[in-house]
């Protein structure tokens, strides 16, 4: 029950703390309120490796995102989680929207962001045949990571360097002690009693900070929703594809980005909501999503759309404030000591979870306390739900080994009932169908797991015991 | 890597593939293996445990799993070859099937002719863009039926079903024998899609409304659904629900035959010639993913058809294409009859009724003369009110779920005493 250091919230800024902190001699623990990480923010978002040209020069987010681009890079190859420097462009439609486009290439280069150019039509159509405009700004350092697996590898590998990761745990209540902090789930269970306290809870990060009494902070959910294309259109698109976006600072417009595994995203919208839970997509906002991207990419028009979703950002203005910009705010409080707050982390916070992590613990934690490395850090993600090539030797011999490997569950998305029990022997003992939903992709493709939902629950309730109420959350 | 050399691979095992396997080897070519990626014979037919299968193609009214179980025999009987738990992954120019399955590993096999009987699959929530949060509880209507009929699982209490086509108004009977509560059935056409029988079996004999023009607007819930709101006609109303079935559509399984390279009309239409071969020599198609069948039967006499062109192709293949002409698309689907509203008025003031016993939903009434079995169904129920053979599932000594039918036609009241008696009796 005593840390040395307690993390609220198991998105990917919270996980990427826990992971950093896991290199030293410290004993901490990463709480979540949902049945697996990251089931926030770090969900639902574009998945975009920014290259740092949209963030305001000289602000925290332009900093994190300049260290994140190469520190995420570096921390995914580590892990053994794939990415792809996709590159991206921002089209202008016509002439008028091009001073948009060399004012980001000033801000740009004011950032040190690598590899941009303006490029023009015929340019375009060389890179993106489908795509019309006039012309772009193109990043070449752009990339793409799943959100999700990432997140999942931090925590997993933290887990692995001694971090305790407790799920299904909503902390509630914070008291202040002499020298600590103890935190106290709905059910009035004392979690963790810790000298430090790291509030990276998202969109509740807020909430979290005035329970122990800091009021300053008010966050302002904003639902983008998206819509994900059927895989059999992948090749309609190379690169993240960006109109210039609103200039009300709500989000970056409604753009294209290909995923990882070989769908196109379409999205995300903005529009501020009351309900920082309310995760429904609309009507309105599906036929706006659709009209702007036929504008951008007129081939779209009849294309199958496998499934729609929405995320919210954390955002600390609104349209009805002054700015249409506010910085990251991360930070020790200045009520409370040790205690760390990390809020409004919107985008580009995926990008730069790990630089973030990287100065919470030398800059912030560091600065007070004794931080020793330890030698057993292993920065590689074992437990890795791996999905095998099907052609490759190391699938091929496998399969000889264990019949497991030869029993596909999805079908669509080409899942084996092996590389499924490897997903559910994770090792936060996360096992829920989302659980293996996210590190398996089973269920994510175009049957919707029409086919294999019930060989999953199937595998949860023989091989894992777990009841059906439970799976299909009728209790 | 062992390659086996055969003469035609069958690919699914359900009513058309299996129908087509026997008729193949009957015609004299017996060198042909079925590839099936569940551990049983008889695709969709095993989950549809109600009764309706059979009247044209075995001549007798039967469930799906005694439908399935008529072909399986005769299968048998011919020793004809089936792979179980086999699912073919990938075919190559060359016709190399790449099958993987957990008794084998990764299999290859050289063949000369490919039937593909795949089948089909659902349309889905998204694929029809309802909005609203996306919790648990949220299945299509064959999803369902897989989960309650082979599964013997409970999915929820209280279902609100979209789409009125037959597997929808199927599964409202279906839930409500298992004790659900059906609130309603929802159609987004102004009339109904499925059978007229099936209506008047499956939710006028107990009590499920039928709502027409009416769509699902949005689904609430975060973890599990909390309910819907549902449009009618530009009124909205918000139904408490624990669960959500959509029955609104199939789509031809045609991802191997898009990988091969085949011409596929609106994504969803495999383009064939007359005798059912795809735009690449010696590939055919039957059954559900060349079009959709509304009955078995139908989509075993397409795999018999289908049959007789590969042994023909087999047989001759310098002749085979001599008159052959090109329908790009198939389209031979089956004529969908459209019912307007003031049909189901007249149904309910009691001087007509709809027959149940065969598709063809006769209307009776005082002047008509309907066949004997027609007569034999109005008899009937005027001596015990509306009645039918119960058919549900059961759990027997070894942990598995049985479907069953009972012999005789029960009244409709006494259906949950009976499956309380028989669950209880069969275990
Ligand atoms: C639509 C959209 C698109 C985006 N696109 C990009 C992009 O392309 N590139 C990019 O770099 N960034 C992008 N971002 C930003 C990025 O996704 C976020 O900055 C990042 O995911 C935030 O992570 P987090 O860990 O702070 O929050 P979260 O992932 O939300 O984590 C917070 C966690 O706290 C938990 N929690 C909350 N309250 C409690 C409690 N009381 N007790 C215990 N646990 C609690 C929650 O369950 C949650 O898991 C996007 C964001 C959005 C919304
Ligand atoms: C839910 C539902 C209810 C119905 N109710 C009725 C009814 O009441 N009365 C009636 O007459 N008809 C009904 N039908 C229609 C009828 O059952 C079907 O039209 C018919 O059974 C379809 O047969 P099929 O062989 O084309 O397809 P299926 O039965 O779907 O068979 C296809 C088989 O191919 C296998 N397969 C697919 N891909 C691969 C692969 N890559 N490798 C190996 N195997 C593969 C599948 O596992 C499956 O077993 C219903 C259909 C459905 C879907």
């Amino acid at each position: 029950m005593k840390y040395d250091i307690a993390v609220i919230g198991a998105g990917v800024v919270g996980s990427a703390i826990a992971r950093e902190l896991s290199k030293y001699e410290l004993k901490v623990i990463l709480i979540d309120k949902e049945e697996d990480v990251s089931e926030g923010i770090s969900k639902a978002n574009s998945g975009v490796i920014h290259a740092g040209f949209n963030v305001k020069t000289g602000s925290m987010k332009s900093r994190f995102n300049r260290e994140g681009l190469a520190l995420l890079t570096k921390t995914a190859d580590e892990l053994g989680v794939k990415y792809k420097i996709c590159r991206k462009l921002v089209i202008a439609k016509n002439d008028e929207e091009k001073p948009y486009l060399l004012k980001l290439l000033e801000q740009g280069r004011k950032n040190s962001t690598p590899g941009l150019s303006i490029i023009d039509r015929e340019t375009i159509k060389t890179l993106e045949s489908n795509i019309e405009g006039k012309w772009a700004l193109y990043s070449e350092k752009t990339g793409i990571i799943t959100p999700f697996l990432f997140t999942i590898a931090l925590a997993e590998n933290a887990c692995e360097n001694g971090v305790i990761v407790k799920l299904n745990t909503e902390i509630t209540k914070i008291t202040k002690e002499k020298e600590s902090y103890k935190l106290f789930s709905a059910s009035g269970e004392l979690i963790s009693e810790s000298r430090w306290v790291i509030n990276s809870a998202g969109c509740a990060s807020d909430n979290i900070a005035s329970l122990v009494g800091d009021n300053k902070f008010k966050i302002h959910p904003c639902r983008g929703e998206y819509f994900i294309l059927d895989k059999a259109h992948s090749d309609m698109l190379n690169m993240a594809v960006y109109p210039v976006p609103p200039a009300d600072g709500s989000g970056l417009g409604v753009h294209f980005t290909p995923t990882m595994n070989g769908n196109i995203l379409i999205g995300p919208s903005a529009e501020y909501i009351n309900d920082r839970d309310d995760l429904a997509t609309t009507k309105k906002t599906m036929e706006q999503l659709k009209k702007e991207a036929y504008e951008l990419m007129p081939i779209i028009k009849n294309f199958g759309f496998i499934k729609s979703y929405a995320g919210i950002r954390p955002k600390l203005f609104n349209s009805q404030s002054n700015s249409n910009f506010e910085d990251f705010h991360i930070a020790e409080s200045d009520v409370n000591p040790r205690f760390i707050n990390l809020i409004g982390i919107e985008s580009p916070g995926l990008t730069s979870s790990p630089a973030i992590a990287r100065y919470i613990v030398e800059d912030i934690i560091g600065e007070k306390e004794d931080l020793t490395r330890k030698k057993e850090f292993d920065g590689r993600w074992k437990g890795a739900a791996k999905i095998y090539d099907k052609n490759s030797d190391e699938y091929l011999s496998l399969v000889k080994r264990d019949s497991d490997y030869a029993q596909v569950v999805c079908r669509c998305e080409h899942v084996t009932k092996g590389e499924i029990k490897k997903a559910l022997n994770n090792p936060l003992k996360a096992r829920s169908l989302k659980a293996v939903k996210k590190r398996t992709f089973a269920m994510t493709g175009r049957c919707q797991g029409g086919f294999c939902l019930s060989k999953l629950i199937d595998i949860l309730q023989k091989e894992y015991s777990i009841k059906t109420d439970e799976i299909l959350r009728l209790r | 890597m062992i390659l086996k050399e055969i003469d035609v691979a069958i690919i699914g095992a359900g009513a058309a593939g299996l129908a087509c396997a026997i008729k193949l080897h009957d015609s004299g070519i017996q060198n042909i293996v079925i590839f099936e990626r569940n551990p049983f014979l008889g695709g969709i037919l095993r989950q549809c445990i109600h009764l309706g299968f059979g009247l044209t193609y075995f001549n007798e009214e039967l469930t799906g799993p005694q439908y399935a179980d008529k072909l399986v025999k005769n299968i048998k009987d011919r020793n004809i070859g089936c792979r179980l738990n086999s699912m073919v992954l990938d075919i190559s120019e060359d016709k190399i099937l790449t099958v993987s399955s957990p008794q084998d590993g990764i299999m290859k096999y050289k063949t000369r002719t490919i039937v593909f009987a795949v089948g089909c699959r659902e349309r889905t929530r998204d694929n029809i863009e309802v909005p609203g949060t996306r919790p648990m509880g949220v299945f299509t209507a064959g999803q369902a039926q897989t989960l309650i009929n082979l599964h013997g699982l409970k999915i929820g209490q209280k279902v609100v079903i979209q789409g009125s086509g037959d597997i929808g108004l199927i599964m409202a009977r279906r839930l409500k024998i298992e004790g659900y509560d059906v609130i309603a059935v929802l159609e987004t056409l102004p009339y109904l899609s499925g059978l007229i029988r099936n209506k008047v079996q499956c939710l006028d004999h107990f009590g499920i409304p039928l709502m027409l023009s009416s769509r699902i607007k949005k689904i609430c819930g975060r973890k599990r659904v909390s309910g819907v709101y549902v449009e009618t006609e530009n009124q909205e109303q918000y139904y408490d629900c624990d669960t959500v079935l959509f029955s609104v559509g199939l789509i031809p399984e045609l991802e191997l035959a898009r990988n091969l390279g085949l011409n596929i009309q609106d994504n969803s239409n495999i383009a064939v010639n007359s005798a059912f071969e795809g735009t690449k020599d010696g590939i055919f198609f039957c059954g559900n993913c060349l079009h959709i069948n509304d009955l078995a039967d139908n989509a075993s006499l397409e795999g018999e058809k289908a049959a007789s062109f590969v042994a023909e192709y087999l047989r001759h293949p310098e002749v085979f294409r001599e008159g052959l002409t090109n329908k790009l698309p198939y389209c031979e689907c089956q004529k969908y009859s459209q019912y307007n509203n003031d049909f189901f008025y007249q149904l309910k003031d009691g001087e007509s009724l709809v027959c149940i016993i065969c598709p063809k939903s006769c209307i009776l009434s005082k002047g008509s003369n309907p066949c004997q079995r027609g007569k034999d169904y109005l008899s009937s129920i005027t001596s015990e009110g509306f009645s039918q053979r119960l058919t549900t599932t059961v759990l027997n000594s070894q942990e598995e779920y049985i479907p069953i039918v009972t012999k005789e036609s029960v009244s409709i009241e006494s259906f949950p005493e009976k499956v309380k008696e028989l669950k209880i009796k069969m275990s």
